[in-house]
């Protein structure tokens, strides 16, 4: 199979104009998955990436006066060599970052390679709210880490679940690689934030504004050519398209409505909701850098054990997620499509029918192979859980955890691959 | 109850002569806590009775208009010269000070006797005017203690105590030390009887000799372990002869001239120099084992220290000179301990932390500031102070204190 030269997209990638993405017209267009640069493409496809201001040329007609701390150097002479005027910089220069004791920590504490350096590192802590240029910033490695993680993320569930219903499969995907999550990540690895940007920062700090506006890579897909009926009719859009249009998360990509939530963001107060979204979009994003980062550096193994290390090997309960409509009804879907004998409910044990609590346990039978069991408080709930049960144990068949994903064949000397279990589909649309 | 003594009675007219008041005109209302019936603890309202009579404690009256103001007589004279003490206590000695005392007390004329200035308007508040005379600084005019000053009176009566900075070189502590052990064993031995005004005698040839070139090698070259003995001694004509040269120092009474011109030259051979010390040490005849005498006798031991301290201005505590004490064991107490090197200096010369990417050591303390300078907080602060034209470090003069300094008029 023809193996995707990433390495080729970040070179470009890191170097792409700004503003060169650029939102389209109504109807929907595909494009071709080819190594040509981001740029070209552009014109064609539609990210959800939502520049409001046009960040090539940030505002220098007028250069700031002197900042004059307010300290006596004389007794407390500056601690660091800054660059004049360093606080009126959006981020510290990378020469900085060699400095930073807190840099270097988290680069060990994390196992990084020495390949990667400690400048890039730093680049992957400057968000895009804090500068605009994306020559410093971590869009374009966000954005890489981005395709990566949800690569694997969607390898792993999609081998180790065959059977997981196409929006289960969504939510598990947000539980492993949404904002939230990363967020979470990137805590747990010890990063802590800046109060604001500025070039004095210490280039250890993650670094985001929640005054300016900056290109927030959310998602990647197609914009719906119904999207304005979608949005004001509230009109259902099924699972099939959302596989075909939506982004990795089954969700709408929804380019001004992106730009409007950017827009929030310059006169946000402080302390409420949105502030620590936007707080968890910035970790979220420098998570992905981290492993773009790593990527473009280390190469595609490293990054794939990084990810296989920090974000798969988190716990998800994919029995939470599930919620049945008509659970009976689809499990004797289920068994006629797979010739089973039709489902029969029987009473295995019960007690206290004529109490305040009566508990009946019920078995769903397939013959005589019995599919689910549950207990409940009725007769009907009881059978309804039963059915659950029943249907859940179908969807999270697995074929068990250390199972092969199509990109174990990208390493060299790997064994023959043996077909992973591909499932029918689902029993009933959603 | 008790009575309390009845004052002498002043005149008639020393009363508080403030008219503004509006009291009621009444006649002389007197009022006796002391004599307060039992029964008015109880809480029925107690009214002062009108008493007539001698009794002179007035709590207030009218104001009497300024023709029957008489004016008032001291009876006192408040001369506080030591001999002017009451003939009950029994009479110390005068002491011989050369201090100056307050006698005599000056009045500032009163309103009603300025006749002649027309322009004068008496004040109604303090503010502007001058406070003139009182007490209160009077021994802080160093023209009080005498001609010399306070410092010389001080040192004429306690007797000299040490130079200032303290001598540190120690080829010139060795020095030094020598020659106040030779000059303690000399007066321990010589000085007759221990007496006060023996002790008042060395204590005035001290004083004399205080400076450390005066005869130095004379006294020091005498050899203080004479028999070779553990114990540090001086052979009695050895002695005698110290005790003199000393003494030979001290300017007889009376001769104020002369003593003038032997100051001079006392003072012009002042304070050994370190390049002396050290070639008396290198000296052939220098004792090299002086170190390991062993001082037994209290009184040399205590002159010795005193002397110590007058020559080197290093001070022994009395606990270090307990038992034998060795002349090596007192030159360690003269050595400065070395101190122990800081934190930051252990660092920088060890280099701890030098290679190590996760961790910076700074040059000095922390500072919040410095934290939110790091966290780009601080700049944010300053431009939010700079808009509201608050002060950045400090109270810019707001602070709590301001009731304190307006009590005390700044």
């Amino acid at each position: 199979m023809k193996r995707l030269r990433l390495d080729q997209w970040t070179g470009q990638l890191l170097l792409a104009r700004p503003g060169a993405a650029s939102v389209s017209a109504s109807a929907p267009r595909a494009v071709l998955r080819s190594t040509t640069p981001l740029s070209r493409c552009a014109a064609v496809r539609c990210q959800s990436t939502a520049a409001a201001a046009s960040p090539s040329i940030p505002a220098q007609g007028t250069p700031e006066d002197e900042y004059i701390d307010g300290t006596d150097h004389a007794r407390f002479p500056p601690l660091e060599n800054l660059p004049p005027r360093a606080t009126s910089m959006p981020s510290p220069p990378p020469s900085r970052a060699l400095e930073s004791a807190k840099l270097a920590a988290l680069h060990a504490r994390l196992a990084l390679p020495e390949k990667l350096p400690l400048q890039t590192l730093a680049r992957a802590l400057v968000d895009a709210s804090a500068d605009p240029s994306p020559d410093f910033n971590n869009s374009t490695l966000a954005f890489v880490g981005q395709s990566l993680i949800h690569y694997h993320v969607g390898e792993y569930l999609m081998c180790r679940y065959p059977r997981l219903p196409m929006d289960i499969l969504y939510a598990a995907m947000k539980g492993y690689a949404g904002h939230t999550t990363l967020h979470h990540v990137a805590r747990s690895w010890g990063v802590e934030h800046a109060a604001a940007p500025g070039g004095e920062v210490d280039p250890g700090l993650l670094q985001f504004s929640m005054h300016k506006p900056g290109d927030a890579i959310t998602g990647f897909g197609y914009q719906r050519a119904e999207l304005k009926y979608l949005r004001k009719y509230n009109w259902r859009h099924s699972i099939s398209s959302r596989i075909v249009f939506d982004d990795d998360f089954g969700e709408i990509v929804d380019p001004e409505a992106q730009r409007e939530t950017l827009g929030r963001r310059t006169d946000t107060q402080y302390g409420d909701a949105f502030t620590r979204s936007l707080a968890e979009r910035a970790y979220a994003n420098c998570t992905r850098a981290v492993v773009g980062a790593l990527y473009t550096h280390a190469g595609r193994e490293p990054a794939k054990a990084f990810v296989r290390a920090h974000i798969l090997s988190r716990h998800l309960d994919l029995s939470q997620l599930f919620a049945f409509k008509k659970p009976a009804k689809e499990l004797s879907l289920l068994c006629a499509r797979e010739d089973f004998e039709p489902p029969v409910a029987r009473l295995l044990s019960e007690t206290g029918r004529l109490s305040r609590t009566p508990v009946f346990v019920v078995g769903i039978f397939s013959g005589k192979d019995k599919l689910g069991e549950a207990a409940g408080p009725s007769l009907e709930h009881a059978r309804a859980k039963a059915a659950m049960n029943a249907l859940k144990s179908w969807y999270l068949y697995s074929p068990g955890e250390h199972v092969r994903v199509p990109s174990d064949m990208l390493a060299e000397e790997a064994k023959p691959w043996e077909p992973v279990h591909i499932d029918v589909g689902e029993i009933i649309g959603r | 109850m008790r009575r309390l003594p009845r004052l002498p009675a002043p005149a008639a007219g020393l009363v508080p002569s403030s008219s503004s008041m509006g009291l009621t005109t009444t006649t002389t209302t007197t009022t006796t806590a002391l004599r307060a019936p039992a029964a008015s603890v109880t809480g029925t309202a107690w009214i002062p009775s009108p008493r007539l009579g001698n009794d002179r404690r007035h709590l207030s009256t009218t104001a009497p208009n300024a023709a029957r103001l008489k004016k008032p007589t001291f009876e006192f004279d408040l001369d506080l010269a030591p001999e002017h003490e009451p003939e009950t206590h029994t009479r110390r000695q005068p002491v011989a000070a050369p201090f100056r005392y307050p006698c005599g007390r000056r009045n500032a004329p009163r309103p009603d006797e300025l006749d002649n200035d027309a322009t004068y308007r008496p004040a109604e508040t303090a503010d502007g005017l001058e406070e003139v005379g009182g007490l209160a600084d009077w021994w802080d005019k160093p023209e009080h203690w005498g001609p010399k000053g306070a410092a010389e009176y001080v040192r004429s009566v306690v007797g000299w105590f040490g130079p200032v900075e303290k001598v540190t070189d120690p080829a010139l502590l060795e020095v030094l030390v020598k020659r106040a052990v030779v000059e303690a064993l000399a007066v321990a031995r010589s000085a007759k009887g221990r007496s006060l005004e023996a002790r008042a005698e060395v204590e005035q040839v001290f004083a004399h000799t205080a400076n450390g070139a005066y005869k130095l090698q004379d006294i020091v070259a005498v050899s203080i372990q004479p028999s070779g003995s553990e114990v540090a001694t001086l052979e009695k004509a050895e002695a005698a002869r110290v005790w003199d040269v000393l003494r030979g120092a001290v300017p007889p009474d009376g001769a104020a001239g002369q003593a003038k011109k032997k100051k001079k030259r006392l003072l012009q051979r002042t304070l050994v120099r370190p390049e002396h010390a050290q070639e008396l040490i290198d000296s052939p005849s220098w004792d090299k084992g002086w170190k390991k005498a062993v001082l037994r006798n209290a009184v040399a031991k205590f002159w010795a220290a005193k002397r110590i301290q007058q020559l080197t201005g290093h001070h022994i505590a009395d606990s270090k000179l307990i038992g034998d004490v060795t002349v090596g064991a007192i030159l360690k107490m003269l050595e400065e301990p070395v101190k122990p090197p800081k934190l930051a200096e252990l660092l920088q010369n060890k280099a701890a932390f030098e290679g190590l990417p996760n961790v910076r050591v700074f040059p000095r303390r922390v500072t919040p500031i410095d934290k939110d300078k790091m966290e780009g907080r601080w700049k944010i602060i300053t431009r939010e102070l700079k808009e509201r034209d608050l002060p950045i470090i400090g109270t810019g003069g707001y602070s709590g204190a301001v009731e304190k300094r307006w009590v005390e008029g700044k």
